[in-house]
């Protein structure tokens, strides 16, 4: 099944939905998706830190997508996508994780100018499913030490 | 780098490790063939591996070392300490070249120094001892003098044959017909290289002699590869292979505990349950035992250091070493390192005093630094213990003040044992002129926080004159510590057990009038001393508890601050395993990593040291408190029964109770005394009536151990009743506050005059110095 208009050079993306947005990271960045975890929030973390998450022995220190766009908190409990970065891993909170898509690189569109100075940061322009869009997340901007350098005291 | 060169780099530097412990063994036992022979191996094994490696630099330095050892362990020459800092310092070039190849892949240049070196062992072989250290030219400048130095010359172009070239200037022996000194005679035939050599006639009048010489030589050599008895048993593995199985491990642990949980109800599930929790636990058991290593690994180094430093300050100095066997996490062995080397320069440099000094104080001329490693529960203590001058605590109290570390107000209110803590600080130092090895200022700070950094701890006990003994708590694995669990607002977070120091439970109707408040802070009162509160929701913005709720106050002393962290409730102590949380969250400070619960469940760590920081607990806030309720004539006490009178002891004066045989209670003229650990605890005047030669050697007795000013002394006691709080009475009519007397669980008792025991000195005529031995006033 393909979810692309065009044809040419392809890549699987996972898709994953907060909000009403869906968002999709390229499959090969993602180590693990873990299905509803336990978490354990951290008090006096920066704000962008949704909590800690167990993986394979190690805690995970997980970003959580709602916090970094402004939302409110997810009402249930949310899944983690676990993600390599220089000092070791790290997690993202998100509401739910959808299916994987092929989407075609000839649909990717960057991000729009009119669209919010946080979010132009965050976001890695859109592909262009054929009824909605599909944002891209790059989990190098998604790297907590990253976040903490570029958002110090945001909201 | 290929595999050889990195085995080979292990390998030799355990070969210089080992080196280096039996060097300095070798000084005070210089005939010791068997220690000679393990120098030897080790040097040799480092020859031959480099040669075939093709490290030039290494193979000549080695040889040179290996032939003036040859001569010592064939006993040609005796090991003298000129010897021994010459090998010393072989070996310093030796690691310094290893370290080279490790970093460079090539060994560098220094031929200089190398040969250096190789003349200065080979004078060493001449059993020149006055010249040693002299410079060849300088040797040469006297060299009519003496027979040693004439000797010396034909030995010059034996050796460097190899690498450094420009050293073979080969002066042909004027003296053959004389017969050297023996040593210059057979160290020729030591020389197991068949390397050609222009051999000069010194060396063919003994040639008839030679190859019953020489033939002993290869003899212990297979015995060189011998000592892999044991490396054939036993295996290098990465440290960090070793902390993943640990991770790893830790995992399984928590998926058995959700099998245990998941199966608990199927019968034979059950079985096969228990059996995972057997064998998960032997793993566990196995991969903490792989990483554990001796702590002779890290003693092993400092006999050197001691001797060095020694020698280094004029002094005499003796090490002893205690417990060498006691095993430690690798990582936590490497940890105590620094500090202890810290410690062991401040003992020498401090401490002990030069030899004239200590004569004139009654003391033997040479000090003992005594190094003693022990198992205590889950602790490793590692003690240094000088028997040098002590440290005055008024020296320290001046010096901090100086320093304007503490208030002198403040200063002039601290107790011995809170003087003593300043040593801590950063910034302390008291020594009066910076040396080469201590003074800088940094320095007990550093050694306090390396070792609270791996959640130990330090404790310094010192008495002018006699001594210090410096304590270094380290719980036995870095990756597992005890733990008690508390709860605040919902959430779990760890409290390591080695800040604790006790535990108050408030219920719901206590807390406001046990929590008392002098504006903002929070306070409560522990056995009449005010202690600062932190309340840990309100500390990490938690939800706050609304209304009266019961509460836990855990009393905690990190870094010497003490106060009380209120909790809304307490689990169970566990044993936590300590995972590492990510740089944005380390930032926090307040916690010192997370753990995975028993149950699954996560838990924060928190760091006890950080919080009383960032909460803004002083040092100080105990003493002054301490002041305060003196002044309202509030005061615990010891309630003991002793004959058959019930006494109190001001609390603050004891400082531990013992149970000891009453046959160890000695005389010292009339006075009842007790050797305690090395010192002399005077007893109060009821000790005697205990002595009883013809009783039970079994019958025990209990000892009270107070402190009285700057000295201890021991009070016996039949039983310790209660620690209580007491009221001051006042005499009636005048309303003077009665002295001597207080008033416990409403009945009058008699405060315990401690002053009222004699000292020691004033009925046996002697000081009592802490070197005699308690015979001698007898």
């Amino acid at each position: 099944m393909s979810n692309t208009i065009h044809s040419g050079p392809t890549q699987e993306v996972c898709s994953v939905v907060v909000g009403d947005t869906l968002y999709g990271v390229p499959i090969a960045h993602v180590l693990e998706i873990l299905g509803k975890p336990a978490t354990q929030p951290v008090p006096l973390a920066p704000y962008f830190v949704g909590g800690l998450v167990h993986y394979r022995g190690e805690v995970l220190t997980a970003v959580s997508l709602r916090r970094l766009l402004g939302m409110d908190p997810a009402k249930t409990a949310e899944d983690v996508l676990v993600f390599e970065n220089a000092d070791g891993l790290f997690g993202l909170f998100v509401d739910s994780v959808g299916e994987v898509m092929h989407v075609s690189d000839a649909d990717h569109e960057p991000n729009p100018a009119t669209l919010e100075a946080r979010r132009q940061a965050l976001f890695n322009g859109a592909w262009k499913l054929k009824d909605r869009l599909l944002v891209s997340l790059d989990p190098e901007r998604l790297d907590p030490m990253r976040l903490a350098s570029a958002f110090p005291a945001a909201a | 780098m290929d595999d050889l060169t990195r085995e080979f780099l292990l390998e030799s530097q355990e070969g210089l490790d080992r080196m280096e412990r039996c060097l300095t063994d070798l000084e005070t036992r210089p005939g010791d063939t068997e220690l000679l022979a393990d120098i030897f191996r080790s040097v040799h094994t480092i020859k031959g591996t480099t040669g075939f490696l093709g490290f030039s630099r290494l193979e000549a330095l080695s040889h040179a070392g290996e032939n003036l050892l040859g001569l010592l362990r064939d006993g040609k020459l005796a090991a003298n300490p000129e010897i021994v800092s010459g090998l010393l310092a072989l070996m310093d070039i030796l690691r310094g070249v290893l370290r080279s190849i490790e970093t460079t892949g090539a060994e560098g240049e220094s031929h200089q120094q190398d040969a250096a070196m190789i003349a200065r062992l080979e004078r060493l072989q001449s059993g020149d001892v006055s010249v040693a250290e002299a410079e060849p030219a300088m040797a040469a400048a006297d060299a009519e003098a003496a027979h040693p130095i004439r000797a010396r010359r034909p030995r010059a172009p034996r050796r460097p044959s190899r690498p450094p070239q420009d050293h073979q200037s080969a002066p042909p022996p004027a003296d053959s017909g004389e017969a050297g000194p023996p040593s210059d005679l057979e160290a020729a035939p030591r020389d197991p290289e068949p390397e050609p050599r222009s051999v000069p006639a010194v060396a063919a009048a003994s040639r008839p002699a030679r190859p019953a010489e020489s033939s002993p030589a290869p003899a212990p050599e297979p015995a060189a590869s011998g000592p892999s008895g044991t490396a054939d048993s036993t295996l290098r593995v990465d440290v960090e292979l070793l902390n993943r199985m640990m991770n790893l491990v830790g995992e399984l642990v928590l998926t058995r505990n959700q099998i245990l949980q998941a199966t608990s109800t199927d019968a034979g599930f059950a079985t096969l349950g228990r059996r995972l929790d057997m064998v998960t636990a032997d793993l566990r058991e196995s991969v903490m035992k792989a990483r554990m290593q001796p702590v002779s690994h890290v003693f092993s180094r400092f006999p050197r250091l001691v001797r060095d430093l020694a020698l280094g300050l004029d002094k005499k100095v003796r090490l002893e070493m205690e417990g060498q066997e006691t095993e430690l996490d690798k990582s936590l062995l490497e940890a105590i390192r620094d500090p202890l080397t810290h410690s062991i320069r401040n003992s020498i440099d401090h401490g002990i005093e030069m030899p004239d000094v200590r004569l004139a104080r009654g003391k033997p001329a040479e000090g003992v630094v005594r190094l003693r490693a022990l198992h205590e529960g889950s602790h490793v203590i590692v003690e240094v213990h000088d028997d040098g001058a002590g440290m005055s605590i008024e020296k320290i109290r001046q010096k901090a003040v100086e320093r304007q570390l503490v208030p002198l107000q403040r200063a002039e209110q601290m107790n011995e044992r809170e003087i003593l803590q300043l040593i801590f600080l950063p910034g302390f130092s008291t020594a009066e002129t910076v040396t080469s090895v201590s003074g800088r200022g940094v320095g007990m700070d550093v050694v306090r926080t390396n070792v609270e950094k791996i959640g130990g701890k330090v404790e310094v006990d010192s008495r002018t004159g006699q001594g210090t003994v410096l304590r270094l708590r380290i719980p036995l694995t870095l990756a597992i510590i005890p733990a008690l669990i508390v709860r605040s607002s919902g959430q779990n977070f760890a409290l390591p057990q080695g800040a604790l120091t006790e535990l108050v439970h408030l219920s719901a109707g206590e807390t406001d009038a046990r929590i008392e408040h002098l504006e903002n802070a929070a306070l409560y009162r522990l056995r009449g001393r005010l202690l600062p509160l932190v309340f840990l929701d309100r500390l990490l913005r938690q939800s706050l508890r609304e209304g009266a709720t019961p509460c836990d106050i855990a009393i905690l002393n990190a870094d010497g601050r003490r106060y009380g962290l209120v909790v809304d409730g307490l689990a169970d102590p566990e044993e936590i395993v300590v995972k590492p949380l990510a740089a944005v969250l380390r930032e926090i400070g307040l916690y010192a990593g997370a753990t995975i619960l028993g149950n699954g469940e996560m838990a924060l760590i928190l760091n006890p040291g950080a919080i009383a920081q960032s909460a803004g607990v002083g040092l100080s806030a105990e003493s002054e408190d301490a002041v305060d309720d003196r002044r309202a004539g509030q005061q615990d006490f010891l309630l003991v029964e002793a004959g058959n009178r019930r006494a109190a002891l001001p609390l603050e004066t004891v400082v531990r109770i013992e149970r000891i045989p009453r046959s160890r209670i000695e005389h010292a003229g009339s006075r009842p005394v007790l050797r305690f650990e090395g010192t002399l605890l005077p007893l109060d005047d009821a000790a005697s009536d205990l002595v009883d030669p013809n009783g039970d050697p079994e019958a025990q007795t209990t000892i009270v151990v107070c402190r009285d000013g700057q000295r201890h002394v021991g009070m016996t006691v039949s039983q310790v009743l209660d620690v209580t709080g007491g009221r001051q009475l006042q005499e009636a009519g005048t309303g003077a506050v009665a002295d001597g007397i207080t008033l416990l669980h409403e009945r009058v008792t008699a405060i315990v005059s401690l002053s009222a025991i004699p000292p020691i000195d004033s009925v046996a005529g002697a000081p009592a110095e802490f070197s005699l031995p308690a015979e001698a006033i007898q």
